[in-house]
């Protein structure tokens, strides 16, 4: 059983797959990390992947980042299936919360990014259908919109408030208890 | 340690793009499903202000396709203790999801008329079904819905089967994005409707339901519908399913693995087969706008505690997809209980021969993350009610 299960991580390892960003860098990456990403696990699914992966939409820079999540989130993955299941009863919570807090430590760091990468991240989570990403950064950004008032947010944005007075009014008073 | 592989930069150095943050409207790049999600994250309050942001943003909040998505934000959760050694014996709790000290909710609801006892039926985006015991002999009660956000209430008028609250499941369907009326669905079994109430036997509940009672807040009125349920065992439920009211129609999970939609009518929609043969504690949830089934697998291999979710992605289909398989044995070396409140936040309850305390968890399932958010103590009674709360809609009542 343990045998076979090295086995089948030597395979993955050995299957690479070549990432290919718009500026044309090549990212060489393992199977378990690609797929990560649905568009690219389907792509492997078609057996298009010889000659590698062009993604278009992607800089090399984002690229770069959007691995760096795979890797980290692909072995933590595979590290929870071979994890030992004899913690004491008082113990329990406090190894996977240390496991858990790696990973969340992880993220946080990973989130330290100004807001044009963090937003190049959605854009490229959301086209290669990375759901742990394109959650990740997408409350990063529903954080930073809490409690802001509608001012704020424009301007942290860069938006242009295309409202007129009486449309303002009108949500106002919609929802007065919001503004209250 | 799996492929341990390294990035390799194979092609010549990378040209950087220049941005200089500032005049950049990153926001304009993003999909509507994209910015959608990203608002369905905000908190109602917050979301309000969203509103005022700009057309596109007022738009999207406002876009009936998009509301089912964004009030969606899970205030916490009503639940009942007993304890023999503690005055009062029987108490409610409200609890937030966010752990903050001071509940969002009093949960004693004291803006209600007075009544003897006041016990929570179901909960529905935003508004809550309570019976209210009179304190008169012989004991009744009344159905009460009423919305904790504003403090509003409405007494339904007597459906004929009051007295018999032990043999009556009930459930609420309201959709503020449809409808700001609510209706009340009454499941009376055989036995009650043929039966007067003094021969009643207070625990006869067996799940087949013979006729169901629907109140109406728009007529003021109750109607019976007898015909779809005559088949005996096949709409046979668990008196603690919990129903999820989607598309003005409610689903419910019976005994026998399928989810039945009944619309406001009483009329049988549809049966839908639940996706796995042997399981426990399997409901319906809704999230994101689609119908979800979760429950725990029992089978030979497994110890009944692993925690199975699916997604009716088309909904008019009957095809579940199974979206998450979660072993609390292997992520947390122990064994659990899971029971699921709301989808993609659990509840796991160590057994109690082993601890003598309860811990409310949430884990999220895309994230694998586990929190805590509160000790909760001994002597839980029931079931945990999600609420999320309802500020901008108005009870309406005619009649």
């Amino acid at each position: 059983m343990a045998s076979a299960g090295s086995g089948d991580e030597k395979a993955a390892a050995a299957a690479m797959i070549t990432l290919i960003s718009s500026d044309n860098e090549k990212f060489e990456v393992t199977e378990a990390t690609a797929t990560l990403s649905q568009t690219i696990r389907h792509m492997i699914e078609d057996g298009c992947t010889d000659g590698g992966v062009p993604l278009p939409n992607v800089t090399s820079k984002i690229l770069a980042r959007v691995i760096e999540y795979c890797k980290k989130h692909a072995t933590a993955a595979a590290g929870e299936e071979g994890s030992s299941s004899s913690f004491s009863d008082a113990a329990f919570l406090e190894v996977d919360r240390a496991f858990l807090e790696e990973l969340e430590e992880f993220d946080d760091a990973f989130l330290e990014v100004d807001r044009a990468t963090l937003f190049d991240l959605i854009l490229a989570a959301n086209y290669l259908d990375i759901k742990g990403l394109l959650n990740l950064t997408c409350q990063k950004v529903a954080d930073s919109v809490k409690g802001k008032t509608p001012e704020q947010i424009r301007e942290m944005y860069n938006i242009v408030n295309d409202l007129t007075p009486e449309e303002e009014a009108e949500i106002r008073r919609e929802t007065q208890w919001a503004f209250e | 340690m799996a492929g341990g592989a390294k990035k390799k930069k194979v092609a010549r150095g990378s040209k950087k793009k220049k941005k200089k943050g500032a005049a950049r409207d990153a926001v304009s790049e993003l999909t509507d499903d994209v910015l959608a999600d990203i608002l369905s994250r905000v908190p109602i309050k917050s979301l309000c202000h969203c509103k005022l942001v700009c057309r596109r943003w007022r738009d999207l909040i406002s876009h009936p396709e998009h509301r089912k998505k964004l009030p969606q934000t899970l205030a916490g959760f009503f639940y009942d203790s007993y304890d023999n050694a503690r005055f009062p014996k029987w108490a409610r709790h409200f609890i937030n999801v966010s752990g903050a000290a001071e509940a969002l909710i009093d949960p004693s609801l004291s803006f209600l008329p007075r009544y003897e006892r006041i016990a929570i039926v179901d909960c529905c985006n935003g508004l809550l079904l309570c019976r209210g015991w009179k304190p008169t002999d012989p004991v009744t009660m009344d159905y009460v819905v009423c919305n904790p956000g504003t403090k509003e209430w409405v007494v339904v008028p007597d459906s004929g089967w009051s007295r018999q609250t032990g043999n009556v499941m009930a459930r609420l369907g309201f959709d503020p994005a449809v409808s700001s009326h609510f209706h009340v669905f009454a499941f009376i079994p055989d036995f009650v409707w043929h039966v007067h109430d003094e021969e009643m036997d207070e625990n006869g509940f067996d799940g087949r339901i013979e006729v169901v009672g629907i109140y109406s807040s728009k007529t003021g009125l109750w109607s019976f519908n007898e015909d779809n349920y005559k088949l005996g065992d096949q709409f046979a439920m668990p008196m603690d399913s919990k129903g999820v009211f989607f598309n003005g129609v409610l689903h419910l999970t019976t005994f026998y693995g399928m989810v039945v939609a009944i619309d406001v009518e009483g009329n049988i929609l549809r049966c839908i087969p639940v996706p796995i043969l042997n399981y426990e504690d399997g409901e319906v949830y809704l999230s994101q706008g689609h119908l979800y089934f979760a429950a725990r697998c029992v089978s030979d291999e497994s110890d009944g505690h692993e925690l199975s979710v699916w997604v009716l992605e088309d909904y008019d289909s009957e095809n579940w997809s199974l979206k998450h398989n979660v072993s609390p044995q292997h992520m947390f070396g122990k064994t659990l209980l899971f029971k699921v409140w709301r989808l993609f936040q659990c509840y796991i309850d160590p057994p109690r021969s082993r601890y003598n305390f309860h811990r409310l968890l949430s884990y999220e399932m895309g994230h694998m993350r586990l929190r805590l958010i509160s000790r909760l103590g001994c002597h839980l009674l029931n079931d945990f009610l999600s609420y999320v709360p309802l500020f901008s809609v108005s009870l309406a009542h005619e009649h």
